[in-house]
């Protein structure tokens, strides 16, 4: 193991290994706390010369846990687990039935775990009851796909919904915070959605055009009123009349308030 | 009997249909009415640069003298006509004999209609 592995690893790498357990585990933790830049090597000439050693340890005594010595040390842990064919075996549980995974697959399962669920969460926060469409799995591997079905299943939604003005869109810039979902405008909030619109464009499609016969922009609640159903705090961004159509019109076809 | 009223209405925009909704038209750029047998979308003026005066009532009643810019038919199950907005309130209402209606729209614009007239016809 090179002296410098600590620094290609991640600093939540535990979330990836088996427990204290895993090799992979000792591995990563002996590359974090064990190893030195300055830690003394064994010198030449004797059995094991030029190997780390312990500031106390016999000379050339190694450690026989070190299971590598490859220069340069994953940083995920991910295609390094996906080759091992020995190590810790954690259980899975699919369709009532308990089933293996090796530490490799239980370090993707968990990143797609999360990035699934942190992209449901965010189609959530503006559609609460969107869930996305199961997918049947009998394997780990099945299990991992399923996760990243439901990601991308999410991430389209949440595309969806922009395209759609439901929530702030591609082209967001700055925005001012609403006093409240009424559309009681002052002549100040409507001249910073005015300035912000001719700097940002429409916050939903970008055109610099408001579209409107006295060319000011429509301001735009977001989350949108009828389509808050958390209560959450709304700000206000331009948008354009063609924009602020096409939004009423999702809304309305989507079942109206929320 | 006809019923007007002036609003600024959430993303400029109204629905005609039965008190209990309607399959709501799918939006296409610049066309201020859109239909499908059961609801129509019409676009006021934008909301942020002046008010619209809605009025629905019987044709013969409200009829503007112009020719229609909108006319088909539509239904009403419950036989209760509504105006509504984005979040689905009703705006106007109006009672009717019939399940299927012939609906008129006058608009004052081509574009920037601030008055949206619509008439009712059940024979």
């Amino acid at each position: 193991m090179r002296p410098d592995a600590y620094r290609f690893l991640r600093s939540d790498w535990r979330r990836f290994t088996g427990g204290r357990q895993d090799p992979l585990h000792q591995l990563f933790e002996r590359a974090e706390h064990k190893y030195r830049p300055d830690q003394p090597r064994v010198p030449q000439g004797n059995p094991g010369g030029g190997q780390w050693t312990g500031d106390n340890s016999s000379v050339g005594q190694s450690d026989p846990r070190i299971v590598s010595d490859a220069p340069d040390l994953p940083t995920l842990g991910s295609q390094y687990a996906q080759n091992r064919t020995r190590g810790t075996v954690s259980r899975v549980l699919i369709n009532g039935q308990i089933v293996e995974a090796t530490p490799g697959q239980q370090a993707r399962l968990a990143v797609v775990e999360a990035q699934a669920r942190d992209a449901i969460r965010r189609v959530q926060e503006l559609d609460p009851k969107w869930q996305p469409t199961p997918s049947a799995y009998e394997s780990v591997e099945g299990l991992i796909e399923a996760h990243r079905a439901d990601a991308r299943q999410a991430t389209g939604r949440i595309s969806e919904l922009q395209s759609a003005g439901i929530g702030p869109g591609p082209f967001a810039g700055d925005s001012i915070p609403a006093r409240g979902p009424d559309r009681d405008f002052v002549v100040m909030e409507r001249a910073n959605i005015n300035r912000i619109g001719s700097e940002t464009g429409c916050h939903t499609c970008g055109t610099m055009n408001p579209g409107t016969p006295l060319d000011n922009f429509v301001l735009d609640h977001q989350p949108p009123t009828a389509w808050n159903p958390l209560g959450r705090p709304q700000r206000l961004y331009p948008q354009c009349l063609s924009c602020s159509s096409r939004q009423g019109n999702w809304i309305s076809r989507n079942g109206g308030r929320r | 009997m006809q019923t007007s009223r002036i609003i600024r209405p959430v993303n400029s925009i109204i629905f005609i249909c039965d008190r209990a909704g309607g399959t709501v038209p799918h939006w296409q750029k610049d066309r201020q009415i859109l239909s499908t047998d059961s609801c129509i979308s019409v676009a006021c003026y934008p909301e942020q640069d002046g008010p619209t005066k809605v009025t629905l009532g019987f044709a013969g009643e409200v009829d503007p003298g112009h020719q229609a810019d909108f006319n088909g038919v539509l239904k009403a199950p419950n036989r209760v006509l509504t105006v509504q907005n984005v979040p689905r309130e009703t705006l106007l209402a109006m009672n009717v004999t019939k399940e299927i209606i012939r609906v008129q729209v006058w608009l004052n614009s081509k574009k920037w209609a601030d008055d949206v007239v619509i008439g009712v016809s059940e024979s």
